[in-house]
């Protein structure tokens, strides 16, 4: 059933086309936009570039959290998917799945065109490539869970926002910690290794929350 | 005692005997704290006058702190006994809370100047705080967002308790962290710590705001049950007529 629901979605965002390049479209924007207002001279750009992807995919991910659930709760899906007997976890879990597909992943996949506009070295994409897979699932889970919690409210995207920002906040500080602290002989030091916890704490944590209040939001 | 006042009336005849007896208590209490802070205690060798400063700015943090492990405990009973008095216990609880934070934030930042020179540094515990702060805004603002009571509470209930795993981190930042921020000077019983005369003050400080703290959350709940009381009145119509068939 977890399969058929990401793949529903999958089907479902691939012919709608526009909705799933609009994070995109808007990580490319953050970033031309803070290059050319920082003056765009390579010599600032270079120390702050991981921040700026950081920021861009964090934001990014931020504004399209409010799609999680709002479009399948109006229509009655999700209605229709707890009536035929899948229980709420199932369809959290299918949901983090669909969306770290649709939405994270292209982002990522976009990092190393995106650093030949920051004139970024290999080393760094690699790393700041891998700290972003492992943020994928904190950065995920949050997202469902204030989308459970917002399904209901109409225009949730500010209140979404000032939900998840206090979660995101670890992972953006570890995750750009991490990217200091990284060389090339030791990928794994001990701020990746917190980025690990913080990401697994959130999926063990927040599935189960966002659950409940999908079912709260479905009673 | 718990069961007892879990419900509403009872409550609410309880709260009217105890409540100034608290607020009361909480005035003499403060006074004899502040004459102890103000008048009474030496200036501290390092921190010169400045360490009056810490009379209020230690207990404001410990009260933040004690106000969400209190909120995270009613959101507890709320979400599993679904217990309205445990909403309107959360729900008085946040509003405090928040204003506690507020406060330990501000008099950080101006005891900051003086002690390290800068009014805000982003080192783990003050960043933790502020997280917190946001934790705070978002509980209170799914109240005010949701419009069914019920739905409200329960769904509030979960963010506070998701937003627990922040109060260990706070707590323990500053040993996790070794930054600009100074470690507890209150660790263990028989550890140098402060000497007599200072941390007489900051523990009757600490005793009197977290008294305030209590009373204000007493007071609250008793507003709120109050609030309900007159909504449920206004629903109900004013005069039934029944139709008989012919």
């Amino acid at each position: 059933m977890i399969l058929n629901i990401i793949k529903r979605d999958i089907i479902i965002a691939s012919r709608s086309g526009s909705s799933a390049l609009n994070g995109l479209i808007f990580f490319c924007l953050f970033i031309a936009l803070a290059s050319i207002s920082l003056g765009g001279t390579n010599e600032v750009l270079k120390p702050l570039s991981p921040a700026l992807i950081w920021l861009a995919i964090v934001f990014s991910t931020m504004l399209s959290y409010q799609n999680i659930f709002q479009e399948d709760y109006k229509d009655g899906n999700l209605s229709q998917l707890r009536l035929g007997g899948v229980s709420a976890l199932n369809i959290c879990i299918a949901k983090s799945f669909s969306f770290s597909i649709q939405s994270i992943f292209p982002l990522i996949l976009s990092i190393p065109i995106v650093a030949v506009f920051l004139d970024m070295p290999l080393s760094e994409i690699k790393t700041i490539i891998v700290t972003l897979l492992i943020a994928t699932p904190g950065l995920t889970v949050y997202g469902v869970f204030s989308s459970a919690i917002a399904a209901k409210i109409r225009g949730g995207t500010f209140f979404i926002v000032l939900i998840t920002s206090p979660f995101l906040i670890p992972l953006l500080i570890f995750g750009l910690e991490s990217m200091n602290s990284a060389s090339d002989v030791d990928i794994f030091n001990s701020e990746l290794r917190v980025l690990i916890g913080l990401s697994l704490i959130a999926s063990a944590i927040g599935l189960p929350a966002s659950a409940a209040a999908l079912k709260t939001n479905l009673e | 005692m718990i069961s007892y006042l879990a419900n509403p009336s009872r409550y609410l005849k309880f709260s009217k005997n105890f409540s100034p007896f608290a607020g009361w208590i909480t005035l003499m209490s403060l006074l004899l704290a502040l004459y102890y802070a103000l008048l009474k205690s030496p200036p501290a060798e390092e921190h010169g006058q400045a360490v009056r400063m810490m009379y209020t700015h230690v207990p404001a943090a410990w009260c933040a702190l004690l106000a969400y492990t209190c909120l995270t405990v009613a959101s507890i009973f709320s979400f599993i006994w679904r217990h309205p008095l445990a909403d309107s216990a959360a729900k008085s609880i946040a509003t405090p809370g928040l204003a506690f934070t507020f406060l330990a934030l501000l008099t950080g930042s101006l005891w900051g100047k003086p002690a390290w020179g800068t009014w805000w540094q982003w080192d783990g515990r003050m960043t933790s705080v502020l997280i917190l702060f946001f934790i705070y805004i978002g509980y209170l603002t799914v109240w005010s967002v949701i419009p069914e009571r019920k739905k409200a509470a329960r769904l509030a209930s979960i963010i506070a308790m998701v937003g627990f795993i922040n109060i260990p981190i706070i707590k323990f930042s500053v040993d996790w962290w070794n930054t600009l921020h100074q470690p507890a000077s209150i660790s263990s019983v028989g550890s140098p710590g402060l000497p007599l005369e200072i941390l007489t003050p900051l523990l009757l400080m600490t005793l009197s705001y977290s008294l305030f703290f209590m009373w204000l959350v007493i007071k609250g709940i008793e507003k709120d049950i109050t609030k309900m009381n007159m909504q449920n009145r206004k629903n109900k119509p004013l005069a039934f007529t029944e139709v008989e068939d012919i």
